[in-house]
């Protein structure tokens, strides 16, 4: 029936009807609540000002951290790890199907968002002194007045110094990007955006990152009630700059090796170790399992705050456990194999090293027991069986490709029957990175033994990483050439921050990925024997591949579209 | 209509004609086209002493004629290509070199076959690992690095405050199946910019010596100056292996660094010392701060009346002023013109000399006052830079004490205090410490003491206290003895104020022996000076 041939009185009808169902949609004693602000709403007192500020460091999740790509870690895209699931979408990178379309781990738009959303915040609270005090006219108020204006001057540093890590988080992955100091633009405007150079946006960041520091708190420990533990302090300041200059000093965006570059870094990891407030954690394993109290710890210079869970255990402890491990990130025998042995502090090819390849977890690193879970090793009161046919072992739904299982971060005391959680907290700098970052940066400027005038050598400061309290490797040998102390803190690095999310990075950056992430991933087949011995016997996992045009991520294919040709995409891509 | 369906109809063939005659035919349609084969292929890993290699013997054939034979391995980052140039059959007969196996390895060897017309196939062929046998009988490699044996050097921190050249003593024993050289290496900078670089190379040349070899030597630093160095005892044998042994030797690096104020020798010797804590602190010499490599910081009263008498007295390794643990006034460990002890130049007061002959032992200011003094042992110099000190309002410590209306003395009470009427509250006939007319905080004076251990303490003035003598203003342990430490981890006794007495073994603090003591306490600094003077 046509509605033109419809009776006026029908179409009334109908009418009614509609209307009348659209209203009963509405419940009558549903009460509106205003929750979404515009604009010209949030910077009107100091409350809404400081969560707009406040939701800048939303930006810090999803991004960092535990099995955040698809359920896996970052970790199994490059040579540390494998992930347990072969239909998950980290695996494009280790298969290099990953394109400018399908990227597992894009981070353009968030961090763009990200920034974004700092800026809008910069902007509006310009005058935030006259806005608090519009909120607080009441004369009794001025010490919550004084209180709260420091506090938002203290948030925009904060704000600042998180839209130049997430500038940081853009570089590392893309290379030189624009750089957006509004929150508005024309469609016009965003077209013209093209570029910066590497260098440029380090720049920007280490002038940002020294802009601030006067105007951060050096620490929120101790500080009103606790609440605000967990936001950026002083130290990140300097820590975010010393490894944006690294970054910068590194092979990939150094190629004529400019040693003033190398100096720059130096200097600014320096600056970290010279405030004399961070340390060495006394226990490698305690860690990373700090919590929300991270943040207080000697080591820790900053965390993402984090939440009561269980899923990593879930993913992460061994699949014969009856409290669900369902398996997940898989440390490769290439990393297993650059952990040391512990009495002479050599690597396990080297002749006189004591390593014994029947035995082979005897008498390493004891780094390698705190971050991966070896055959055999206690776990939750019963060893680990990772041998074909074991508990843990091959043949079983979603058990070890490699013959490992993930210990770090790993949080060894949950009843996941009875689905307890805890508190995971995501380090994002801590000291002994800066040491390390401190220690290849004076080898390239200075060489491994010169002090130059700084506090301490390239070796002693990878020494001091090796002789943490409960780890207590032996000293680097005496007169390493700079070739020579280059690996050892390389592998040291690969070591000491295994699964933090650096190795990915560092291997791009030491322009050396076409030879480590083209190498197979290795595992170790552990056969029981009808005498209780185990045989180990190491296999191809499975092949990677890795192309030159892989140092740097594409940038998304519909941004470089939108932007008509401005926006140059990257290399190869 | 019928029109568009015509072109549409006829659009859609072309299309279909087009896409059917650019299909890549990799085959001829019917029989299948034979496959490239893969006969007999083998491949053995070899130990060949000390290499290691994989052996493949492979056959191919293929009726077409084979294009290529590409053979793979990741993990040893094999890929050799083979051109063939469409011959039907080709084989392999050749050895690889690949790197040792870390562990026991199942390693896989991957053959992509293409013949002339584009097919292809992919063998795998498993490698048998025969590497634990020795294919060389009776070769021994050496693959173990000389083995060094250090002796010498056994020190390696120099205070270098004399003329003379510094000797490094050398000693290490080698030993190896054959040592090819040895290499002796001293080498680092001077605080001052001047390089040194002094190494010896030794090729050992009769057979015992080969196997090993004693070395022995001295190697000279320059004089009178900081400098950092390293050294290295480096041995390469003839199969290459090489092993590296050293250290760092340090000349002015001192590991302590104290600040004696004492006139005299007798005021070294006769200076306080806190009997029943065992602890020093309360005499002519106050440990400094280390901060950074070799700089060290104090806060200090400095009266520039003329006749002070400032020395550093600088210690290495476990050395320390003191050397006594408690119950004696022996073990001091120093003396004022020991070759531990620098001052400050007379011609040029703001740096050091080791010269003591030379030396004025002042500070570099000319006004009294409070200083941070740092000392940098490395450019050798001295900075004071003044300061205010401040005392915090606290009526329990500090009872009427203000800026304003400064305490004109301190009384010293105890029951062995010679004047105090045997007990701790101040009597009209109690010693006191009275104020310095130009330091409101600085209260010295004498008093006597007549117990072989004397306890005692200093009050506020009794009209401040309000008569609440047992509750307030008492100046005696800051905390327990064993909890209070000096900059270097050495018990030490501070004198602070307290307030209310919990009594116990925090009881004041004590002297010893009996005799007569000058004294003066600062309150800023938390300070207290005692030197027995006579009996």
């Amino acid at each position: 029936m046509k509605l033109m041939n419809m009776k006026p009185v029908w179409i009334s009808c109908l009418l009614l009807l509609v209307i009348a169902a659209n209203s009963s949609c509405k419940k009558f004693l549903d009460r509106e609540v205003e929750s979404n602000y515009k604009e010209d709403e949030v910077f009107v007192n100091y409350d809404r000002m400081q969560q707009a500020g406040i939701g800048v460091y939303a930006f810090l999740y999803n991004r960092f951290g535990f099995q955040r790509i698809d359920n896996a870690m970052l970790a199994s895209a490059c040579d540390e790890a494998d992930h347990a699931v072969p239909a998950s979408a980290i695996q494009k990178y280790n298969t290099g199907t990953w394109t400018a379309v399908s990227n597992p781990e894009d981070c353009w738009a968030f961090f763009y968002q990200g920034i974004r959303r700092a800026n809008l915040f910069l902007e509006n609270s310009v005058n935030y002194k006259q806005i608090v005090y519009r909120d607080t006219l009441d004369p009794a108020n001025k010490s919550s007045y004084e209180a709260n204006v420091k506090d938002i001057a203290w948030l925009r540093a904060e704000v600042r110094l998180l839209r130049a890590l997430y500038y940081f988080e853009l570089i590392k992955r893309y290379g030189g990007v624009p750089l957006v100091d509004r929150s508005t633009y024309t469609d016009e405007e965003l077209k013209q955006f093209k570029r910066k150079t590497f260098d440029e946006c380090a720049s920007f960041i280490k002038a940002e990152c020294d802009s601030v520091y006067p105007q951060l708190k050096d620490s929120w420990v101790g500080f009103s009630s606790e609440k605000w533990r967990g936001r950026i302090t002083q130290g990140v300041a300097l820590a975010l700059k010393a490894r944006v200059l690294l970054y910068a000093a590194s092979p990939l965006n150094n190629p004529s090796n400019d040693v003033e570059k190398w100096i720059a870094a130096v200097k600014a990891a320096h600056e970290v170790i010279a405030l004399g407030k961070y340390g060495l954690h006394n226990s490698y394993s305690g860690l990373f399992r700090l919590g929300n109290g991270a943040d207080g710890n000697t080591e820790v210079i900053f965390a993402i705050q984090g939440w009561a869970r269980n899923d990593f255990e879930r993913m992460n402890y061994p699949v014969g456990y009856s409290q669900g491990g369902e398996g997940s990130t898989c440390p490769s025998q290439n990393l297993v194999d650059a952990y040391e042995m512990k009495a002479t502090g050599m690597g396990i090819g080297e002749p006189g090293s004591g390593y014994d390849p029947a035995n082979p977890y005897a008498g390493r690193d004891p780094r390698l027991g705190m971050s991966i879970l070896t055959n055999n090793t206690t776990f939750k009161n019963r060893p680990v069986e990772s041998w074909v046919g074991g508990l843990d072992g091959l043949g079983k739904l979603n058990a070890t490709t490699t013959g490992y299982y993930l210990r770090k971060f790993v949080d060894e005391g949950l009843d996941l029957e009875k689905n307890t959680s805890s508190v995971h907290t995501w380090v994002l700098f801590r000291y002994a990175e800066i040491l390390l970052d401190y220690a290849e940066a004076m080898n390239e400027a200075y060489g491994p033994e010169a002090s130059s005038g700084y506090s301490m050598t390239a070796k002693a400061a990878v020494d001091r990483v090796r002789q943490r309290s409960g780890v207590g490797m032996p000293l680097l040998p005496p007169g390493l050439s700079k070739d020579e102390m280059r690996a050892r803190i390389r592998n040291e690095r690969r070591v000491e921050l295994a699964f933090e999310e650096h190795r990915f990075f560092d291997v791009r950056r030491w322009k050396i990925a076409e030879q480590t992430e083209n190498l197979p991933l290795m595992a170790m087949q552990i056969t029981k024997t009808p005498e209780g011995t185990f045989k180990y016997l190491v296999r191809k996992a499975e092949d990677r591949i890795f192309q030159p045009r892989m140092y740097w991520y594409p940038i998304p294919e519909q941004e470089v579209l939108k932007s008509e040709g401005n926006l140059a995409q990257s290399p190869g891509w | 209509m019928k029109r568009i369906y015509s072109i549409l109809f006829i659009g859609l063939n072309l299309v279909w004609l087009f896409m059917a005659c650019n299909k890549a035919l990799t085959f001829p349609e019917g029989d299948s086209t034979p496959l490239p084969v893969l006969e007999g292929a083998t491949a053995r890993l070899h130990w060949i002493g000390p290499k290691y290699k994989v052996a493949v013997q492979a056959l191919m054939k293929d009726e077409k004629g084979i294009k290529t034979v590409q053979m793979k391995n990741g993990e040893w980052q094999l890929d050799t290509v083979f051109n063939v140039g469409d011959q039907s059959s080709f084989s392999i007969q050749d050895s690889f070199l690949v790197p040792k196996d870390l562990n026991p390895t199942q390693h896989t060897l991957e053959f992509r076959i293409t013949n002339s017309e584009g097919g292809l196939i992919r063998k795998y062929v498993t490698v048998e690992d025969l590497s634990s046998e020795n294919l060389i009988a009776g070769y021994n490699p050496d693959e173990l690095p000389p083995d060094i044996k250090v002796v010498k050097p056994t020190v390696t921190k120099f205070l270098g405050f004399s003329a003379a050249p510094i000797k490094v003593d050398f000693e290490a024993t080698i030993s190896d199946l054959e040592i090819n050289s040895i290499e002796l290496k001293l080498w680092g900078e001077a605080a001052d910019g001047q390089p040194v670089e002094l190494s010896e190379t030794i090729n050992p040349t009769d057979e015992a010596a080969k196997k090993q070899y004693t070395l022995i030597k001295s190697l000279e630093l320059p004089s009178g100056k900081p400098g950092l160095y390293q050294y290295i005892i480096r041995s390469t044998d003839a199969s290459g292996n090489k092993k590296t042994v050293g250290g760092e030797v340090s000349v002015g690096y001192v590991d302590r660094l104290y600040l004696s104020d004492a006139q005299n020798a007798a005021e070294v010797t006769a200076q306080g010392y806190d009997q029943a804590g065992g602890c020093r602190g309360i005499g002519t010499i106050y440990s400094m701060k280390k901060q950074g490599n070799n700089t060290f910081l104090i806060d200090y009263y400095y009266p520039a009346s003329g006749a002070e008498n400032i020395r550093f007295i600088a210690f290495l390794g476990p050395n320390k002023p003191f050397s006594n643990t408690g119950g004696t006034q022996a073990g001091i460990n120093y003396t004022l013109d020991g070759e531990n002890v620098i001052g400050s130049s007379a011609a040029a007061p703001a740096t050091l000399t080791v010269d003591l002959q030379q030396a004025g032992f002042k500070l570099p200011v000319t006004q009294k006052g409070y200083y941070h003094i740092a000392v940098d042992m490395t450019k050798r110099t001295i900075s004071a830079t003044p300061y205010t000190p401040t005392l915090p309002i606290d009526a329990v410590k500090y009872p009427g004490w203000s800026d304003a209306s400064p305490w004109q003395y301190l009384a010293v009470t105890g029951p062995t205090v010679a004047g105090s009427a045997g007990g701790w509250t101040e009597a009209t006939t109690s010693p006191k410490l009275t104020r310095d007319p130009d330091n409101k905080y600085l209260f010295s004076g004498s008093f006597q003491t007549t117990g072989g251990t004397s306890n005692m303490s200093l009050n506020a003035p009794l009209a401040a206290l309000g008569g609440d003598v047992w509750g307030k203003g008492w100046f005696r342990l800051a905390a327990a003895r064993a909890a209070m430490k000096d900059d270097y981890g050495d018990l030490i006794t501070t004198v602070g104020a307290v307030g209310a007495s919990s009594g116990g073994a925090n009881w004041g603090f004590s002297t010893s022996p009996a005799g007569t003591y000058k004294a003066s306490y600062d309150l800023a600094l938390q300070r207290f000076r005692i030197v027995r003077t006579g009996n």
